[in-house]
């Protein structure tokens, strides 16, 4: 169990509806307010075993939780340290920065494993639709959702964000081989081609189309992925390939 | 009828021979004799911890309760004193620099420079909630 998943035992949440993000802070010694932020999402300043933790009063209701705790991470992790930092949307980072361990922690917090698998269980295959229901739930993002989704191995999957200039970022699944690694720039056969500068409507549900439209690999055209891509913000989309061949789960 | 001391005396030396027994026992001839009356003995110790979890769990939603009604009390407007923008940014500068190597001091924020003024004005009312300046 991570720190974070500790700490709400610790505080007996068995349901997603108990994490306040406030007496969760409260109970490691932070207090909450919220202000009118204008050059950052969030800061966290602490003396001793005290902190103030301030969240720009005029962002998303989910956006809120998710600084929050991202700062209670700072608090966990980075206690006694001065980090110039920013809390960007949640996405995958490389390294293990500050502020990648404090979005781990928050993903830990918002979206604990011991809750978060058997609501996903619960609901059936992995598509936009089932994302959503379950941010939700967890009153997360839907990038953070998916993300979480394929951190946790749920599916064979990737989730993958494109801007108009290309691939920003992409997350794997841990069971899928490291070999399968999605092209650059979107394939114009790709669905998600049309999303994104076609200004085509959200995918309903993922669809079958050729694996070589995501992956640049000489043995890819022979297989068949499934693909949903939705828009999320003016210039991004997000794009869930689901990996259902087997034979592509070879090493 | 008989003495109820006779019977009472009587049901504790059969606790006793019972006890004896078990404990004379090999953990094997428990195990099996367990799984003839109740079944499984890895899933009986497994639905037992479940519970045992589950008791712990609900007896520290004590804690989350406490800590909501900590929220709620905590909840007091601060007021902030009127003070020139220049100033703030240079008793913030003053601040950071007086803990820069100290230990019991955390920060995570854009850099002073890359503030606003209201930001400025904000951080200032947070190092005030603080004790670190009056």
């Amino acid at each position: 169990m991570t720190p974070a998943e500790m700490l709400l035992q610790e505080l007996g949440v068995t349901d997603p509806g108990e994490i306040d993000l406030e007496a969760i802070a409260h109970h490691v010694g932070a207090r909450v307010r919220y202000r009118a932020l204008c050059g950052c999402e969030a800061h966290i300043l602490g003396c001793n075993g005290a902190a103030v933790i301030t969240i720009k009063n005029d962002s998303s209701p989910r956006r809120k939780r998710f600084s929050i705790a991202h700062e209670l991470g700072h608090w966990r992790f980075h206690r006694g340290k001065a980090l110039v930092c920013r809390v960007d949307d949640y996405k995958p980072r490389d390294a293990l920065s500050p502020e990648k361990v404090a979005d781990s922690y928050a993903a830990d917090l918002l979206m604990p494993r011991y809750l978060f698998q058997p609501q996903a269980r619960g609901l059936g295959k992995l598509t936009f639709d089932m994302v959503d229901k379950l941010g939700r739930i967890f009153k997360t993002s839907l990038t953070a959702t998916s993300i979480r989704l394929i951190d946790l191995d749920h599916v064979p999957a990737f989730v993958i964000c494109h801007g108009p200039r290309g691939r920003k970022w992409f997350a794997r699944a841990a069971c899928v081989p490291r070999h399968w690694f999605p092209r650059e720039d979107l394939d114009s056969d790709s669905f998600a081609f049309g999303v994104q500068f076609g200004r085509r409507p959200d995918d309903p549900a993922p669809r079958k189309i050729d694996a070589d439209a995501w992956f640049d690999r000489p043995d890819a055209s022979r297989f068949v992925v499934r693909e949903q891509t939705v828009r999320i913000s003016e210039d991004e989309t997000l794009s869930l390939v689901i990996v259902e061949d087997e034979r592509m789960l070879e090493g | 009828m008989s003495d109820p001391e006779d019977t009472k005396a009587g049901l504790r030396r059969l606790k006793q021979a019972m006890v004896d027994d078990v404990l004379k026992a090999s953990d094997q001839e428990v195990l099996a004799q367990f799984a003839e009356d109740l079944g499984s003995a890895e899933a009986n110790a497994k639905h037992m911890r479940e519970a045992f979890e589950k008791t712990i769990l609900l007896a520290n939603k004590d804690r989350l309760h406490s800590a909501r009604a900590g929220v709620a009390a905590g909840k007091v407007p601060s007021s902030a004193p009127a003070i020139p923008i220049a100033e703030a940014r240079a008793r913030l500068r003053q601040v950071l620099a007086a803990h820069a190597d100290d230990e019991t001091f955390t920060l995570a924020a854009r850099k002073e420079s890359e503030l606003t003024d209201a930001d400025v004005l904000d951080m200032l009312e947070a190092m005030r909630d603080l004790g670190l300046i009056e």
